[in-house]
């Protein structure tokens, strides 16, 4: 499964790329005293998506981050908080980070944690400290901690068994009403947690949700103001934030240094990194140099402050001496990071190219105007003597074979088949489900269905959301499961076929439905127009309303209300359309219907009068031609033709379409008996002209939508063949038949 | 295939000094002379038999294949019941961008790119055109012709032609 994934990594670090600078160019875009609601969405989902792949392909630094931008993102576009310079700097900083990151990921080498926790930190204190005007702070004062952060220690109740799932679930309940992250992990069944809660937090408060988990004699809560003051200097954070980092710049980790009962070298540890199992797992000298004189690297003034630092717990671990070698280790830790950073970037070459899809296009209506000219040279010379024209014969037949094959390898750059976006989900449902304790099951069906890659690209991001969606809301709980009597394990199906020059794709639960009540509820506070008489297609289509969200509670999987906004915004981009199903009890069908702009359709070519019209070959069932004793009437008009016991209503083409000088007795053409929805036709044409794969083109871009016309293909000939469009035919046999029994 | 670029440069001459002048492409319908804006004007092509679209109105002739564009053509002596709406090797297409659409329409021929100024150009009274005086911008005498200064993108894009599903129109 990781090997099949890497597969995407590419993708994955393109889309990230380009979301980044995408977000970037917004952010410098962004006007501060008048933020536009539209661009803090821009860049909101910018944050969304990189963070949802990030978590989908396993890269949780990158979805640490976004995560916590996404945080004060959210506050900002809620209007809980006024957008601030500062904060800007901080989203680009953060968004650079994301970029050494993504480096980092491609190069294979692992990215530095510190710096990522140092963004991490500056976004968090953002997002909870905001109320603070940030000109009350200047690099010569350092402002206690306490109004800022609080700090929680605590022994999980003995007899605990699933630690890392309990310390979860404690910080999602804290983060509900301040940013909280997990400071230090606590080492064995005895072992002591550090949280840090990014904000003013109400400690009675805090007690209260933690006692549930640990032993209560065991809970400390505060800041340690005298330690976090003089530990604030060593900040490894840019300059620009002092204040809200003086409070927990590197140190964030000192109460390990206190009471530990992490071993000795850990505590020492514990004090430069935020991650104390570091040192195991990375016992390379450079990195350790990194971490013993590294967060020297940053500090706005190193001479005035250090006769603040070797506070008496400090002195003993050492960074007193680190102090005097201090700027030969800014010289070292930089050459060696810019080595380490060049080594992966030059190496990084890209293997593949963004081309505009524009360009493509062109490339393949020059393609096309190519065989055209190709097949008028080729008529022409055939009327030549063979022998006294060779050479020109053999250059056509060469320029013929080169057509052909450019013409396979342009349009395959388009083309490819859906299941490279269905394969990456059997990871996303795997890992999610795992996350959320729930049992899934994931079927996929047509993954070979063909679409353009364009759509391809776009159509991955709102499935993945669609697909986590169901997970996360639509599947209930196995337990839950069971007492409404369905199986423990949720199915989710996957679906993709072609319908009437659309590509459909189902993403289909069995879970709980949506809930109309809770919807309207919902929709009712936040101030949309909405009453009891609304079908339920217009209910469920409030959900895609941004900021809209019935969930509960926020989780990093879904609930922010931001997913179906952004989804319904891609699939309309691509002038597509989302359409729910849903029931209560039974589950959820959304259902994405995609047009085949230029998608490549396996067609048949069939005559009527001197029309051509193209059959999508997926419909046809077989073609046959009728036998007078095989037409059956219906009050004097053949409408019925009988085959095989089965009788099938007549669509006759040139009736439906008017055409003038076609065949009008049944038995002299040719019936093709076509299949769609579930109705079976026999459409009949005058003849069958021959099989071809090709491509669609929409009436609608210069025209209009044609009633049982899908949309039109230009032919070998040069001519346009419009391409027939079953589903709606077959309803027209339908709806014709009462009406002429 | 004439490019209506050439044309204009041909033309250049035709406006007096001084005021604002724009260039304008003519073609006839029957009696008329109409005047449109040459920057909505892509093309001028020969005409060649469209693939016919099922019940469309009787003046749309169906889509050609405009360098692997689908382009509906409309044939606006039929539309106005003017000219003879027969097709010979002469017969001329004019090929209109109009913002993101294309379309072509037939007329009986394409004479001239002018300059027009803006201030010759008059507003029309209420008069029996083939073509409602909604769609036109005013008259202008030029050498004793009279050219009838059509709003073509108003034209075709409106609900009349039937280029355009209603629910967009």
């Amino acid at each position: 499964m990781t090997i099949d994934l890497s597969q995407f990594y590419q993708v994955f670090f393109e889309e990230s790329q380009e979301h980044l600078d995408n977000m970037e160019a917004l952010l410098l875009d962004l006007d501060l005293d008048a933020p536009d609601d539209e661009q803090l969405n821009a860049i909101f989902r910018a944050a969304h998506s990189i963070k949802g792949s990030a978590g989908t392909f396993g890269f949780t630094d990158l979805a640490e981050v976004t995560h916590v931008l996404e945080n004060l993102l959210d506050r900002i576009r809620k209007g809980e908080l006024a957008l601030r310079a500062d904060m800007i700097d901080a989203f680009l900083d953060a968004g650079d980070v994301l970029k050494n990151l993504l480096a980092a990921h491609r190069g294979g080498d692992a990215a530095d944690p510190a710096q990522v926790q140092a963004t991490c930190r500056r976004l968090a204190a953002l997002t909870g400290d905001a109320a603070h005007p940030p000109t009350t702070a200047s690099p010569a004062t350092t402002t206690p901690a306490g109004d800022c952060t609080v700090d929680l220690s605590f022994v999980l109740d003995e007899g605990t068994t699933d630690a890392d799932a309990i310390i979860e679930n404690l910080i999602a309940e804290i983060a509900q009403r301040w940013p909280t992250r997990l400071a230090s992990r606590g080492d064995g069944p005895d072992g002591r947690w550090y949280l840090r809660v990014d904000a003013a937090a109400d400690g009675d408060v805090l007690r209260g949700m933690v006692e549930f988990v640990a032993r209560s004699d065991s809970i400390r809560i505060g800041d340690d103001a005298t330690g976090d003051d003089s530990y604030g200097f060593f900040d490894e954070a840019p300059a620009a934030e002092p204040k809200s980092d003086d409070a927990w710049g590197l140190f964030d980790d000192a109460p390990t240094a206190s009471p530990a009962p992490v071993p000795a070298a850990d505590a020492a540890w514990g004090l430069f990194e935020d991650v104390p199992a570091a040192p195991p797992a990375a016992p390379q000298p450079t990195l350790a140099m990194d971490d013993s004189h590294g967060f020297f690297v940053d500090l706005p003034t190193p001479p005035a402050n250090a006769a603040v630092a070797p506070a008496p717990t400090l002195a003993t671990d050492g960074p007193a001496p680190a102090l005097t070698v201090a700027p030969p280790a800014v010289e070292r830790r930089d050459g060696e990071r810019g080595d380490r950073r060049a080594a992966p970037r030059g190496g990084a070459t890209e293997s593949s190219i963004r081309v505009d899809i524009p360009k493509v296009d062109k490339l393949i209506n020059l393609v096309g105007e190519l065989v055209i000219t190709q097949a008028m040279l080729a008529q022409s010379a055939s009327v030549l003597d063979p022998v006294e024209f060779e050479r020109l014969h053999n250059g056509l037949a060469q320029l013929e074979r080169n057509t052909r094959d450019m013409q396979e390898s342009v349009m395959s750059i388009r083309m490819m088949p859906i299941s490279v976006v269905f394969s990456r989900f059997p990871r996303v449902v795997r890992d999610l489900a795992q996350k959320l304790n729930k049992q899934i099951e994931l079927k996929t069906i047509g993954e070979g269905t063909e679409l353009d890659k364009g759509l391809i690209e776009r159509i991955a991001d709102p499935l993945t959301h669609l697909v986590r969606n169901s997970l996360d809301h639509g599947i209930e709980m196995p337990d839950e499961r069971i007492a409404k009597g369905k199986s423990p394990v949720g199915n989710i199906t996957l679906k993709a076929y072609h319908q009437g020059g659309n590509i459909v794709i189902e993403v289909a639960d069995d879970g709980a439905g949506l809930d109309r009540d809770r919807i309207l509820a919902k929709a009712r506070e936040r101030g949309f127009n909405v009453n009891e008489q609304m079908s339920d297609g217009e209910v469920w289509q409030l959900i895609f309303e941004p900021g809209f969200s019935t969930a509960e509670q926020v989780t990093e999987v879904s609930g922010r209300g931001v997913g179906m906004d952004v989804v319904k915004r891609n699939i309309g981009a691509m002038g597509g359309r989302v359409d729910i199903e849903s029931m209560r009890g039974i589950g959820t069908r959304m259902t994405v219907r995609l047009p085949l702009t230029l998608a490549i359709l396996d067609g048949m070519s069939v005559a009527a009068g001197k029309e051509t019209y193209i059959i999508p070959l997926g419909y046809v069932v077989e073609s046959l031609q009728v036998e007078r004793n095989m037409v059956r009437g219906i009050a004097g008009v053949e409408r019925l033709i009988q085959v095989r016991g089965e009788f099938l209503p007549v669509v006759a083409l040139h009736e439906i379409f008017g055409i003038p000088g076609a065949e009008t007795r049944l038995e002299h053409g040719i019936m093709v008996v076509v299949e769609a929805d579930g109705i079976k036709a026999a459409l009949f044409i005058d003849a069958l002209l021959g099989q071809h794969q090709v491509v669609i083109k929409s009436l609608e871009t210069n025209y209009r939508k044609v009633a049982g016309i899908s949309g039109a293909t230009i032919m070998g000939d040069g001519h346009v063949a419009l391409i027939l469009d079953i589903a709606a035919l077959a309803q027209m046999a339908r709806a014709s038949l009462p009406a002429a029994a | 295939m004439m490019m209506a670029q050439e044309l204009a440069t041909t033309r250049k001459d035709m406006a007096g000094e001084g005021g604002h002048a724009d260039e304008y492409l003519t073609y006839t319908l029957g009696a008329e002379e109409y005047a449109i804006d040459i920057l909505k004007v892509q093309e001028i092509r020969g005409y060649e038999a469209p693939t016919t679209i099922a019940n469309a109105p009787p003046f749309l002739k169906g889509v050609i294949n405009l360098r692997g564009t689908i382009v509906p053509i409309v044939d606006l002596r039929i539309k106005f019941g003017v000219g003879n709406a027969d097709y010979t090797p002469f017969t001329v297409v004019i090929i209109l961008n109009l913002g993101t659409r294309v379309v072509g329409m037939v007329v009986d021929s394409v004479s001239d790119v002018t300059m027009l100024r803006q201030d010759n150009i008059r507003p029309a009274p209420e008069f029996s055109a083939s073509v409602d005086t909604r769609y036109i911008k005013g008259l202008c005498t030029l050498d004793e012709r009279m050219l009838i200064v059509v709003d073509i993108e108003r034209l075709m894009l409106s609900s009349e032609m039937a280029l355009v599903d209603e629910t967009l129109a």
